[in-house]
């Protein structure tokens, strides 16, 4: 063998091996004999424990839920142990998940039978453990030691910290330019705590935005209130609420469980109403637009709609109309949607249409692509709209019940306002819905609410057979069924038909004309509709944030809905149907914990948010004409992209501290950049704290980090997405020890995380709710297990509870996980927690959550789990609302609006078009989500950059190749770079992939690359450097090209109604570099 | 197979005709010798050499899963320098010690998309027999080697590393030709 290699010390392996075996005595002598033998055991199922496949054993696996997306699929983890400690080497797919699994394991299986059944999971999720195992992860609370943004750091004691945060102090005194710098702490934000003079304060807060006359309410509010004023961030203004909203907390990729644990500090106790989510950087205008077609009419007006969407029943349809939604990539998500649309797209009982203008891996399996002209969605739907109704392909009789009895009558289980008559204003503009008793009928009547309060209850109206007939929408017993096409006057009002309404858009332009918009032809358009009527409830409108993230996405997506309002295809099989979960918080009946109910000395939180949400402009103090200093949002809520920047503004007040969870809204933004300047300014956010589990692209902006857990050492009631019909809970939990330094809180030792610091925080501020007696006397709230443990009773009782685990279950249980330390995992505690309801508690931990059988899914050819209810094809309540920039009343129907800036103005006349010729987009790959998982070095193996797309056409007339180096520009970032302060910069260069995916004029990039932080940037900690690895720098991210708003200044371009940022209407060019 | 200077049962590599291993290729890693020679014979890119890097080799701390062990040819293989399989020649083992255990190999049950199918062709009873008899199905024939294509004759002097780039492993996927030496093994099922 004269091949055989040296190794360094001049031995060759064999030689080595001998050596090692004679010097360890661990290996036989011959090692061919002793491999040959063990080949033969193996082969003969004799191998010793030692040998055989660890990973399989189920009390190596523990169940949880994955959080490298959103979708959150389920997932066994898989250890090796060595002693009492174990590592996380394997993730594979939950076999009880209906996430990973179809159809999914009964949920009655014992557990013990699952571990050697593996589901499928993506690359992200299998990568997963790199996340939790990132060797860049901090273990200690940091301070930062320079300037913001500076990455010098400094370790610090938690309680130091805490303390710090609380009390006032010269916090960076050591920082040059800070020496007398004093920031205020939360005990002086924290003012307003008792809880019977805020809710006084509130109920005069109410009264102001009531009133007409906002100078002399304001005036009645001061007298009235006179010794409470200090408690006011401004007493002239009254509706910004007390001093406690300046405490600011925002957050990204939180689900329930953390959801509701902050929401108790910072809403019930700390009493600040300017707690914000990320929505509107995912699909906001989505969320919003079906929010407001589910809002009821209650008590006279609408309210009360779900922050939620529809999806298609991808197993079931046979239709599916995909827009902007990116099926085999992403969208809730490829190892449920995929698995249960491919057998049917190969089977051909599934047709599909993709619609988009990349040719993605879904258009790829389609039946037909469309590569759309992006922004114009509207139009290619009102197209259709116009189609279907000029061709009476629609539902008649689904649109004509006009009530509960009707639908109930017709079999449907939801119902619109399609038949109902909307008054039109003096110019025939549609404003509200007609009033019986406004035309002389059905006079007011005297109601009870749930809650036993009186209240005037009006009817609606719609016409049946050409005559007005009363409309009590949640009457099941009297049915209407109302005429569907209506132009009418009666006593002098003039109105039309919801139905007739949208008729009248749909036909605001011909054919040809939306057709020439959207770039689709009018045979293609046709086509799609034909063949969308004929497979009418079993046909989809399936969307997603493509058609959402424009400045038109709320009217886009009402458009999308729209069409499957005309198809009746709601809670049917196959059609759209809603998410179902069971219960986290408690409250039903047999569920054990309340915690609605368990908060003692509650406060309430009142005023106006800082980005304005859920009030009307018009209704304030701050009215001044238009156009408004920033947008108000009545429809819209957890607008991501106004929260830094109206912080910035101080618009309508400035904050005095920020907390921010999981998000990273520097990176994740279009226009990200603008939030660094703000984040970085001391005087624009005097205190910002955070928890992470690395120095992030936002945090890095942060006076303190706290270390937090990563998806497998903490809690989280994960929820469900729309297109899941199975009812289900599944349940994040710890599955690998916490790698946080261990601290006291409430005398309890603990790990560093989230909760922990929002404990200690109650802890220091003595507040109700937390400590000894923190839900109820003996029931105390010292430890985050105090309050997930009782969330996981709550699930196993909603319903029909789940059954007691089995003494073998249990000892399961507790194998399985052994390597936890008792600082987070106490059988005993939590057994005590529990109560009663303990081995149910370890039913479902077994299982990873609980889930519906799958045969237990549907009732006949309708979901079991339905949404059930009104839904509006007109929107009032959108109706009554305006734009706060220009004045004009919103839409309450499908229309078309072009994508236009703040102030109503086209790109074009904004001077942000010329010299900038190709659409910018991004779009997501399977390999990568958001800012998070570029810390996964498996993933980043297989895709160790990210290119700038074009197509063929493109790159010749720019004479641009494979692999040159582009530089991203656009009118409103003409330097095409980051500026991450102190001097540094982030160029968005990125390589060029010439592919004929991308429709000519369009470029895209994927999310996932291009870092300045997370692992990718030299820090320094106790003067230590720590090297940035190059790895997680790699690749381009130009979100900073996307659009500012010409009049915000400060913010991307974005949907005024619905909240969406624009992430798809920027034009910019390509630089070579 | 065939490139390698220590060939045969029990030996380097070979393909296995007995149990639940018959039709595995085979490596006995207390046998290879680190040659590489193997790895660019192989038309399929299915092989490469260990050079024993692990990927938080560059930061703070190299990782405990990285240095926790493999399960592969029924035993466990521990992953610290210099213990094998470092240095060694690797391949897919199509998870003998899964399927053992009555296990599909993990690419098969963890596709998102179940494009995969795997079983004893031999079986009718099996689900890929039964697949194959349904469906239309084509074998692919056509692979060509890097030592075929003459990109490289000899792998003296060329680390684990050097030779993984030159071969493209991990890469960027098979690169088909029309003439292949080696026996067709790969099925392509279509609807």
């Amino acid at each position: 063998m004269t091949a055989q290699k040296k190794d360094e010390k001049g031995l060759n392996r064999r030689d080595f091996l001998k050596c090692s075996a004679v010097l360890g005595g661990s290996l036989l002598a011959s090692q061919v004999e002793w491999a040959a033998d063990l080949m033969r055991r193996a082969e003969a199922g004799l191998l010793s424990p030692e040998e055989a496949y660890e990973l399989i054993r189920a009390e190596n696996t523990l169940y949880t839920v994955c959080l490298q997306c959103n979708t959150g699929c389920g997932i066994k983890v898989k250890f090796f142990r060595q002693g009492d400690k174990a590592v996380a080497l394997k993730i594979d797919g939950n076999p009880y998940n209906p996430f990973v699994a179809v159809p999914h394991q009964l949920y009655k299986t014992e557990s013990h039978d699952c571990n050697r059944i593996d589901m499928a999971i993506c690359p992200k999720g299998q990568t997963g453990l790199q996340t939790a195992y990132d060797p860049y992860r901090i273990t200690k609370v940091i301070k930062r030691a320079g300037k913001r943004g500076e990455n010098k750091w400094a370790t610090i004691s938690f309680d130091k910290a805490i303390d710090e945060i609380v009390n006032d102090g010269k916090l960076f005194a050591n920082v040059p330019g800070e020496e007398n710098c004093v920031v205020t702490g939360l005990k002086e934000i924290y003012v307003l705590r008792d809880a019977k003079i805020a809710k006084e304060l509130s109920d005069g807060v109410a009264a102001v935005m009531k009133a007409k006359d906002k100078k002399a309410a304001v005036a009645e509010f001061k007298t009235k209130y006179a010794q409470y004023l200090q408690y006011m961030i401004d007493p002239d203004h009254p509706d910004l609420g007390p001093k406690n909203n300046q405490m600011v907390y925002f957050w990204g990729r939180k689900k329930g469980g953390r959801g509701d644990f902050s929401a108790r500090f910072f809403g019930d106790y700390f009493g600040t109403v300017h707690t914000h989510g990320h929505t509107t950087v995912c699909q906001g205008s989505l969320y919003f637009a079906c929010k407001a077609m589910s809002e009821q009419y209650e008590n006279t007006k609408f309210g009360g709609g779900n922050k939620f969407y529809w999806q298609a029943d991808t197993e079931n349809a046979e239709y599916i109309l995909s827009v902007g939604s990116n099926l085999f990539d992403a969208n809730y998500g490829p190892q449920n949607r995929n698995v249960r649309l491919m057998p049917n797209l190969t089977s051909g009982k599934t047709k599909l249409t993709v619609v988009d203008p990349i040719f993605n891996k879904s258009a790829a399996k389609a039946n037909r692509y469309l590569p759309i002209n992006p922004g114009t969605d509207g139009a290619f739907f009102m197209a259709i709209i116009q189609w279907m109704l000029k061709n009476k392909k629609y539902d008649a009789k689904y649109l004509a019940s006009a009530n509960k009895g009707a639908a109930k009558a017709a079999g449907e289980a939801t119902w619109t306002n399609a038949s109902w008559l909307v008054k039109l204003d003096k110019d025939g503009k549609p404003g509200k819905f007609q009033r019986a008793h406004e035309i002389g009928f059905a006079p007011v009547e005297k109601r009870k609410d749930k809650a036993g309060k009186e209240y005037d209850f009006e009817y609606l109206v719609a016409m049946m057979d050409g005559k007005p007939v009363a409309v009590d929408p949640n009457d099941d017993k009297k049915a209407v069924v109302g005429d569907l096409f209506v132009t009418t006057e009666i006593k002098g009002i003039k109105a039309k038909s919801g139905l007739q309404i949208i008729q009248e858009s749909a036909n605001t332009k011909s054919m040809v004309d939306w057709s020439k918009i959207c770039g689709i032809s009018v045979k293609d358009i046709e086509q799609t509709a034909v063949e969308l009527a004929k497979y009418g409830k079993k046909s989809c409108v399936d969307v997603h944030r493509g058609i959402a993230q424009h400045t038109n996405g709320f009217y886009n997506v009402t458009g999308a809905m729209t069409i499957n309002l005309l198809l009746g295809n709601f809670d049917w099989k196959g059609g759209m149907i809603a998410a179902s979960t069971y219960n986290t918080t408690g409250g039903k009946e047999g569920q054990p914990f309340d915690l609605g109910k368990l908060k003692p000395g509650k406060t309430s939180k009142f005023g106006i948010s800082s980005i304005r949400h859920d009030v009307k402009y018009e209704d304030t103090t701050l009215f001044t004409g238009y156009p408004a200093k920033r947008n108000w949002w009545p429809i819209a809520s957890d607008v991501y992209e106004e929260v830094v920047p109206s912080i910035g503004d101080a618009y309508p007040y400035p904050a005095k501290a920020v907390f921010s969870y999981m998000g990273a809204p520097t990176y994740a933004l279009p226009a990200g950049h603008t939030n660094i300047d703000i984040l970085a300014d001391v005087n624009k956010v005097p205190l910002y704290f955070t928890t992470d589990i690395l120095i992030g692209s936002t945090t890095m902006y942060a006076d303190y980090i706290f270390p937090d857990f990563s998806y497998l050492e903490r809690w989280e009631m994960q929820g469900s997405h729309p297109n899941m019909p199975a009812k289900v809970q599944p349940v994040r939990q710890l599955v690998i020890s916490p790698m946080t330094e261990t601290v006291k809180v409430f005398g309890q030792e603990q790990p560093c995380c989230y909760e922990a610091v929002m404990l200690a925080l109650a802890e220091k501020l003595d507040m109700k709710g937390y400590g000894k007696d923190g839900f109820a006397a003996g029931q105390p709230f010292e430890r985050p297990d105090d309050f997930y443990v009782r969330m996981v009773a709550n699930v196993a009782t909603d319903g029909t509870p789940v059954t007691d685990a089995d003494d073998r279950e249990l000892t399961l249980f507790l194998d399985s996980r052994r390597h936890l330390p008792k600082t987070i995992f106490d059988p005993e505690r939590w057994q005590k927690i529990a109560g009663a309801n303990w081995r149910k508690v370890v039913y479902v931990l077994n299982r990873g959550g609980r889930f519906q059988d799958y045969k237990d899914s549907y009732k006949g050819d309708q979901p079991a789990n339905k949404y059930g209810k009104l839904i509006n094809i007109y929107q009032e309540k959108t109706a009554g609302t305006k734009s706060a920039f220009t004045g004009k009343q919103n839409p309450g129907y499908a229309t078309y609006l072009p994508i236009t800036t703040t102030l109503g103005k086209s790109p074009k006349e904004s001077g942000l078009e010329d010299g900038y010729p190709l659409h910018l987009l991004t779009h997501r790959d399977i390999l990568q989500c958001k800012s998070r998982t570029v810390t996964n070095y498996w993933i980043l193996a297989l895709q160790p950059e990210n290119y700038v797309l074009l197509n063929g056409k493109d790159a010749k007339a720019l004479k641009l190749k494979d692999g040159d180096r582009v530089k991203v520009v656009s009118a409103t970032n003409k330097n095409g770079e980051y500026n991450l302060t102190n001097g540094k910069k982030k160029a968005m260069v990125g390589k060029v992939k010439v592919t004929e995916i991308m429709k000519p004029g369009v470029i895209s990039f994927t999310l996932g690359h291009g870092h300045w932080a997370t692992g990718a940037a030299d820090v320094t900690i106790d003067g230590k450097v720590i090297k940035g690895d190059p790895r997680r720098a790699t690749g381009i991210h130009a979100n900073a090209a996307m659009w500012i708003d010409p009049h915000l200044k400060n913010t991307c371009m974005l949907d005024p109604v619905g909240g969406s940022v624009s992430f798809y209407d920027t034009k910019v060019k390509l630089v070579k570099v | 197979m065939a490139a390698c200077p220590n060939k045969g049962e029990g030996k380097a590599t070979w393909k296995s005709t007995k149990g639940v291993s018959t039709g595995v290729v085979m490596i006995n890693y207390t046998e290879c010798i680190g040659c590489g020679k193997c790895v660019v014979a192989c038309p399929y890119k299915a092989r490469n050499l260990d050079s024993g890097a692990f990927y938080t080799d560059s930061t703070p701390a190299v990782q405990a899963y990285e240095t926790a062990p493999t399960w592969e040819y029924s035993r466990k293989w521990p992953r610290t320098k210099p213990e094998l399989p470092i240095g060694a020649a690797r391949k897919c083992h199509f998870c003998v010690h899964r399927l053992k255990e009555g296990m599909v190999p993990m690419c098969v049950s963890t596709c998102v998309c179940r494009a995969n199918y795997f079983g004893d062709l031999t079986d009718a009873e099996s689900l890929i027999a039964k697949m194959m008899k349904e469906h239309k199905t084509k074998v692919l024939t056509s692979v060509k080697s890097q030592a075929e294509k003459g990109r490289l004759t000899t792998t003296k002097g060329l680390s684990a590393v050097a030779l993984a780039k030159k071969i493209g492993y991990p890469g960027t996927g098979p690169v088909f030709g029309d003439t292949a030496a080696a026996k067709p093994r790969v099925y392509y099922i279509l609807p």
